[in-house]
């Protein structure tokens, strides 16, 4: 059994998956990482199945010691990252790319560079923690989940699963294989805001409440620029901007992560992974599935605007991104 | 079932909700019950999930799978199954409450708002049937209808920053249950000893929506053997 030793935690890593389905009907939320696409690329290219937990490092991300060599892999948000092998080298290594940390070396990931606020580090093999409500991601608010239901450690030691993928000829050294993850499974397709690109509008879909919201409101969600606030955390992401007139609810009702929901103040909320199963604030819209990496990576700060998409376009953008991942998945092959 | 008074709305491209009437009602609650169990025996292959509310089934799905059209007339023949059968009534699950003291810090309050003694608000909240509305805001945190006109009540007007797990409290018309601390606007008037939830056990919430539910007020014997948490 291989495991990962926790040097410095970083600001706020957890265990992550895909998240726990199936009870709902008992107030559990979804959980799991909060960015899925990064969370599958980073798995796929470390031939994981796309569902194994992994790390969710959050604008400061930790320090590791990898006793025994692995593969890792790193995606989401742009973290400056270096290999320091037992010789004493450091060799930066970049994200996006399937990376062979060999024995005794220790994994230094930065902080993140200039956009983005979440990375998902998978390992081959999977972290080994205990499957709970058919998930083995980390609930920090119930305590439960993940390693011992909290955020890393220092002196914390992760378990690693049986890699499906062989250590390469020479496991001394570190091995950086070619990036083939294309701009599409990123949640900056049209270019990183670093590179001064304005990002395109989230797509949304109109929530249950838009008809019930006034005009005024319809006008100045699709018209405002909200900045995302400091308070935002795995379960929404808060905005700041014009205030937006809303409807008063009777009854909870259910919620998904991507709900924007309008509290008395008119500040819309995007919910997140760690949303609860029922909220009690009118739902003027819904960002869209293709999106929600978008929002996972959105940090305080900054702007996030929204354009208004049909039904039939959100699952169409889907369906091309799906395609994406399966002819990826299939290049990966000939990785191996 | 009155599928007559059924809608179906999407939520977002992953979720579709089916809405049962606009009422809050012991009624409703039992239909959304059988229909949320007749969903989750169908095990749609493209269905992630079930969350139910008072009058609502939400339907989660894997959008990458999924055609919400056709899924929409799979959940609407399933429902349509259940057309005319009555539903049944849940099964009555027995809480015992330690009332009022360090349990029920709000117990006095709550007896003087309803202009009764604090004898009298036990009475009451223990003869009543409650009915389990919907599981939501925390983990296993149950809203139970049923609470009897005499004893409703305004939310606090300043929530407690912390209310210790167990806490049974009401406002307007229903009781809840916190299945762990957390801040709470309710008026706190028991405690009881009960897991609310465990996420090792299946289901890890010990109630479900349309369960029937039934405080038993614990004497000081029962409250010396069975240790509140």
């Amino acid at each position: 059994m291989t495991t990962i030793e926790v040097a410095a935690p970083g600001m706020l890593t957890t265990i992550q998956d895909l998240g726990r389905h199936g009870s709902r009907s008992s107030g559990v939320g979804p959980g799991g990482a909060v960015d899925t696409l990064s969370h599958r690329v980073a798995n796929l290219l470390v031939g994981n199945p796309t569902d194994a937990a992994a790390l969710e490092i959050t604008l400061l991300g930790p320090r590791l010691v990898f006793p025994t060599g692995a593969w890792v892999a790193m995606t989401g948000a742009a973290v400056g990252a270096v290999v320091v092998t037992p010789e004493g080298r450091s060799i930066p290594v970049p994200a996006w790319h399937p990376i062979w940390v060999p024995d005794g070396a220790t994994l230094i990931c930065g902080s993140f560079a200039l956009h983005g606020c979440r990375s998902s580090l998978a390992v081959a093999g999977g972290l080994d923690v205990p499957l709970l409500l058919g998930g083995r991601g980390t609930d920090l608010r119930s305590g439960y989940g993940g390693y011992q239901g909290r955020a890393l450690r220092a002196g914390d030691q992760i378990a690693v699963g049986a890699a499906l993928r062989k250590p390469p000829a020479d496991r001394h050294h570190v091995v950086v294989l070619p990036r083939t993850v294309p701009p599409e499974l990123t949640p900056w397709p049209t270019g990183s805001p670093a590179d001064g690109a304005a990002p395109p509008p989230i797509r949304v879909l109109r929530g249950p409440e838009f008809d019930a919201f006034p005009t005024a409101s319809h006008e100045a969600l699709f018209n405002t620029t909200f900045v995302v606030t400091p308070d935002s955390d795995r379960s929404g992401c808060r905005l700041s901007g014009k205030a937006l007139a809303a409807p008063t609810m009777t009854l909870s009702e259910v919620v998904v992560a991507g709900t924007i929901q309008v509290p008395p103040s008119g500040q819309p909320i995007v919910l997140a992974a760690d949303h609860p199963v029922t909220g009690g604030y009118p739902r003027i819209a819904v960002v869209a599935t293709i999106d929600l990496p978008r929002i996972a990576q959105a940090s305080p700060g900054a702007p996030l605007s929204f354009v208004e998409i049909g039904h039939d376009e959100a699952q169409r953008f889907l369906r091309e991104r799906e395609r994406t991942i399966r002819i990826f998945t299939l290049g990966l092959e000939y990785l191996r | 079932m009155a599928s007559s008074l059924l809608t179906i709305e999407p939520l977002g491209d992953a979720c579709l909700v089916v809405r049962f009437g606009t009422g809050i009602d012991a009624v409703t609650s039992r239909v959304v019950a059988a229909a949320t169990a007749a969903l989750t025996a169908a095990a749609l292959p493209e269905v992630v999930d079930i969350a139910a509310t008072f009058n609502t089934v939400a339907v989660v799905f894997d959008p990458h799978r999924a055609d919400p059209r056709a899924l929409s007339g799979a959940i609407l023949a399933r429902l349509r199954s259940l057309e005319g059968a009555v539903p049944a009534t849940g099964a009555i699950i027995e809480i015992p409450v330690a009332y009022g003291g360090d349990d029920g810090p709000d117990l006095a309050a709550v007896a003087a708002h309803a202009g009764l003694d604090s004898e009298a608000v036990v009475r009451l909240h223990t003869t009543t049937d409650h009915v389990v509305g919907m599981i939501g805001f925390a983990p296993g945190f149950p809203y139970l209808l049923g609470l009897p006109a005499a004893l409703s009540i305004p939310r606090r007007a300043t929530p407690r920053t912390s209310v210790p797990t167990g806490s049974v409290a009401i406002a307007e018309h229903q009781t809840g249950i916190y299945p762990r601390a957390s801040p709470g606007g309710w008026h706190v008037i028991g405690r009881t000893p009960r897991a609310m939830f465990d996420p090792r056990r299946d289901p890890p919430a010990l109630l479900r929506a349309g369960d029937r539910v039934r405080f038993v007020p614990v004497t000081d014997a029962l409250r010396a053997g069975e240790r509140i948490r």
